[in-house]
């Protein structure tokens, strides 16, 4: 084999890696019929799978994806009650401990929502702490933050601890040129802080102290 | 000269040919147009595609490169402005407003600065419709001299913001919580103008940054 061939085989094993990074999977190596096995050949052959694999697994996640946008647009479209208690899942993480997941944006008819099932949920099941996170919230404006503020207050009427956890670097520093008092709610970076909070005045000690989930 | 052939072009200078045939190969649909066909959203996408291609084979594209690319697909100085009119009538519009700032800048400023517009056109959109019922908010994103503009006008024909003076100087507090809204929006924009009266209210802000500035951060 001449260097030249080598050189030429190598060049086209490139190309297929560089499509592939530009998300280009369906490439390939082209290999002839009577190649004669050598290590290249291996490398084709092993980089030829690699992209069969990559382009199953994007292929599969651009389905779960349009799934995913085909779903939340249902979602979006249908306003039933049933679909508004799906949409606000409050969680009984541990007896007497409530998380309230909170994605996507809120009007007020949900905050409205939200607020109510929340409360009652407190109520009835005599919950101790409540941690809210807004991980999935993009924007809070005034209107926004005032809800979560609000419900804090009440949850905190209620007899409960309110945490709020999941606001981002850049949500932060809005809500802190909006001026938005935050200091009557506990705030805490990640959910997982929260709950070892939560865990620690509910005096529970976890069997292993796992290490933070980033 | 069509905008594929273009990106192709600058990126000659600076990546080996299979490199730049692989990238090329990839770009998304808006490449087929001629060069300054482009508006800012599909500009800045494209820009922000290529830079992000580039980078994976030789580091962080440099500002001087990405400008060049820019003025090459721009065909001149600039792209098209992009804009968006949107009626506000109800809550749900208020959301149709963010989500539609946050498509129009998501390509064109920092992370930081795209919660920024879309919180303040967030209140805009919400005044409108707690306080007159109905109006409008317009959006646009232009450029010029490397210096990117977006511009929002809310606009209604409600009874007008009484106490304005008090609310722009943050000693008004009502329940419903007006003042903090408007004056939020001042903070998180440049130069508001409010013109308002019994016939109605006209909102102005806008937002800018250096073109070099939002590219080096990418």
């Amino acid at each position: 084999m001449t260097a030249a061939n080598q050189r030429e085989r190598l060049e086209r094993v490139i190309e297929a890696l560089a499509r592939a990074a530009c998300q280009d999977y369906g490439h390939r190596v082209p290999v002839s019929q009577d190649q004669e096995e050598d290590d290249l050949l291996e490398l084709e052959v092993g980089v030829n799978f690699l992209l069969e694999d990559l382009q199953r697994v994007s292929r599969q996640n651009q389905e779960s994806l349009a799934e995913i946008e085909r779903k939340n647009r249902e979602i979006a479209d249908r306003a039933s009650l049933a679909l508004r208690e799906l949409a606000t899942p409050i969680i009984g993480v541990w007896q007497g401990v409530l998380a309230l997941p909170v994605i996507g944006a809120v009007d007020t008819e949900r905050g409205a929502d939200m607020m109510e099932a929340l409360l009652s949920r407190v109520v009835s099941e005599q919950a101790t702490h409540v941690v809210i996170d807004i991980t999935g919230v993009s924007v809070l404006d005034t209107r926004t933050a005032d809800h979560f503020i609000r419900m804090a207050k009440a949850v905190r009427l209620l007899g409960a601890t309110c945490f709020l956890t999941g606001i981002s670097p850049a949500i932060a520093q809005t809500l802190a040129q909006l001026n938005v008092d935050t200091s009557s709610v506990r705030t805490v970076k990640r959910l997982s802080e929260a709950l070892r909070e939560v865990f620690r005045e509910l005096n529970v000690a976890p069997v292993h102290s796992a290490p933070d989930p980033r | 000269m069509v905008v594929r052939d273009a990106v192709a072009e600058a990126l000659a200078a600076v990546m080996t040919p299979l490199l730049v045939r692989s990238i090329v190969a990839t770009l998304p649909s808006s490449s087929e147009g001629e060069v300054g066909s482009l508006d800012m959203m599909a500009g800045y996408d494209l820009l922000r595609y290529v830079a992000d291609g580039a980078r994976i084979f030789s580091g962080p594209p440099s500002v001087d490169l990405l400008t060049t690319l820019h003025d090459l697909i721009g065909g001149s100085q600039s792209f098209r402005p992009s804009a968006q009119v949107l009626t506000v009538t109800s809550d749900h519009d208020v959301i149709a407003a963010q989500d539609a700032a946050r498509r129009l800048v998501r390509a064109l400023f920092k992370p930081t600065d795209c919660v920024r517009v879309v919180t303040a056109v967030s209140e805009l959109a919400r005044n409108i419709y707690m306080y007159a019922g109905t109006g409008e908010v317009r959006l646009n994103v232009s450029e010029a001299d490397r210096t990117i503009t977006f511009q929002v006008i809310a606009s209604d024909r409600g009874p007008g913001i009484a106490r304005l003076e008090e609310i722009l100087a943050g000693t008004y507090h009502s329940r419903s919580g007006l003042g903090r809204g408007l004056l939020g929006a001042k903070t998180l924009l440049e130069g508001l103008e409010i013109q308002t009266g019994p016939q109605g209210t006209t909102i102005k802000g806008v937002k800018q940054a250096r073109f070099a500035d939002i590219m080096r951060v990418s």
